[in-house]
């Protein structure tokens, strides 16, 4: 497992693609964060581990580094673990990047986002839990371009929702559909996309759900990479 | 020509990701247009058609960033390489595989327009525009779609990576919808914002309307970001959704005069390019 970790990590470190992404994350989303808002850091920090994962991870298959790695020996759950390892430290990076740029540009005072160790935790926590769901589209789709537009889509689809979610939540508290705010909390709560809004959004958290959003991401992470991991076991590597 | 285009249509038809993608829009257009029937009889809100129609202006160039990658994709394997040796002409493979990209976005706003009309005149009260109107509005959209799949024919055909153009194609209709969504933001900001007073209890009272920082004042500024706004595609993909009808002939020029730019541009960058 040190061996795959040590590889999967210095391939990430010549990956040409991962230092435009981490350059995009610390150069221009601060930057645009004055132009766009925090709403643009939100989907940056989505969008970019989404394009990041399936083109990183896909390469193992069309090189044949993933068939080598099981006919040399070692585990499909190794594999599976140290390819979301290695995708999940490019997340923290990326986002490192983010609050280093931000911290720099707004060294005088005026940070766009609170840095309290909760809010820290959920940025965290929905890092891990966009990784997790990347890494399962990434190495179960063995085509490349499939995975980044399953990747991509999802990622879209479940941003989209999170807003929706909210908006559809606001009505029901305006007692215009009575009795689906709780459902459609929990619902928006649950997913990364909604945690991303609420977060960017940041008006609206309240202290229970910094409590609540890291421990339902870690949740998620946890579930969605042990299905990931049966499901890979059982796959036919082509 | 016929022969490359019957080669690529056939393509086209038998395209799952095309027909599941028409399938969502349908059913998509279908549910926020009953939406409207909804709301009226059951809160008495009786919103107009183009209120909720045009949504699909927003999505349809996300979806045809997805499509068109996926249906040129193949091309790159043998397809290119082998149209070339048959003595095709650089030119008719590209005007080719661009009509084809042209026919697939025609279809999928057609699958969002269609269930969307049906529903809202035979249940709702219809558009309140007048309809000369809302169908220059319709065919608007149609030109919309028309550039987003030039844009998205010419970056399959230029790089041969497909993972990379899937993700390249996504990426850029996103930031292009951000930028757009961005320009009208700007535009729509009013001149004064309210201010209030607070009384000696801690109320707060309307005071004098006081100018708005974030508001453009006419000028070469605001006349530079409504241009944006008029002629990038994603800034009139925000327009349509909001049923904005202003400046609809310069709307419509700009993407007629984008879908010939980009297409003349990637013809030109196609017939230099090295096919491997």
């Amino acid at each position: 497992m040190n061996r795959l970790m040590c590889a999967n990590m210095s391939r990430l470190l010549r990956d040409r693609f991962f230092w435009i992404c981490l350059a995009f994350m610390g150069l221009i989303v601060p930057l645009c964060n004055g132009i766009f808002g925090n709403f643009f850091y939100a989907l940056s920090a989505t969008a970019i581990p989404a394009a990041f994962c399936p083109l990183f991870l896909g390469a193992e298959y069309s090189d044949g580094t993933m068939r080598n790695k099981i006919a040399m020996g070692f585990s499909r759950f190794s594999v599976y673990l140290s390819d979301f390892t290695v995708c999940a430290v490019a997340g923290v990076l990326f986002n490192s990047a983010w609050l280093a740029g931000t911290l720099l540009l707004h060294r005088d005072g005026g940070m766009p986002i609170d840095l309290s160790l909760p809010f820290l935790l959920c940025i965290a926590g929905v890092c891990l839990a966009w990784t997790a769901l990347f890494a399962l589209l990434s190495l179960l789709i063995q085509s490349k371009a499939h995975a980044a537009v399953a990747c991509l889509l999802t990622a879209v689809v479940t941003f989209l929702l999170g807003i929706q979610l909210t908006i559809l939540i606001n009505a029901a508290a305006d007692k215009v559909a009575p009795g689906t705010q709780y459902p459609l909390e929990l619902l928006r709560d649950l997913l990364p996309g909604g945690q991303a809004y609420v977060i960017a959004i940041g008006d609206f958290v309240t202290e229970g759900q910094l409590v609540r959003f890291p421990l339902y991401s870690l949740g998620l992470t946890g579930i969605v990479t042990i299905v990931g991991m049966a499901m890979f076991c059982r796959r036919d590597l082509r | 020509m016929r022969n490359l285009l019957a080669a690529d249509f056939a393509r086209l038809w038998r395209s799952k990701s095309l027909w599941i993608s028409a399938g969502f829009l349908a059913i998509f257009s279908a549910r926020i247009v009953l939406n409207l029937w909804e709301e009226a009889r059951d809160y008495d809100l009786h919103a107009s058609l183009e209120s909720r129609f045009f949504t699909y202006a927003l999505l349809i160039g996300l979806l045809i960033a997805v499509i068109c990658p996926l249906l040129l994709g193949p091309e790159h394997t043998a397809g290119l390489r082998n149209k070339t040796v048959l003595g095709y002409s650089r030119a008719a493979v590209y005007l080719s595989a661009l009509l084809t990209c042209a026919a697939a976005s025609i279809i999928l706003c057609a699958s969002a327009i269609l269930p969307g009309l049906a529903i809202g005149i035979l249940l709702s009260s219809g558009f309140k525009m007048p309809v000369p109107l809302a169908v220059l509005m319709i065919l608007g959209t149609l030109l919309l779609s028309l550039v987003w799949s030039a844009l998205f024919t010419l970056i399959p055909m230029l790089i041969p990576n497909r993972a990379v153009t899937s993700t390249a194609a996504i990426l850029l209709s996103l930031g292009l919808l951000l930028w757009g969504m961005n320009c009208n933001g700007m535009l729509e900001q009013p001149p004064t914002t309210q201010a209030y007073t607070i009384t000696v209890n801690g109320e707060a009272t309307p005071a004098d309307p006081v100018p708005n920082p974030d508001y453009l004042s006419e000028g070469p500024v605001r006349e530079m970001v409504q241009f944006q706004a008029d002629c990038l595609p994603g800034g009139q993909a925000y327009q349509y959704w909001v049923a904005n009808t202003e400046r609809l002939p310069r709307k419509m020029a700009a993407s007629a005069v984008l879908f010939v730019g980009i297409g003349a541009a990637g013809l030109l960058f196609f017939r230099r390019r090295d096919l491997k």
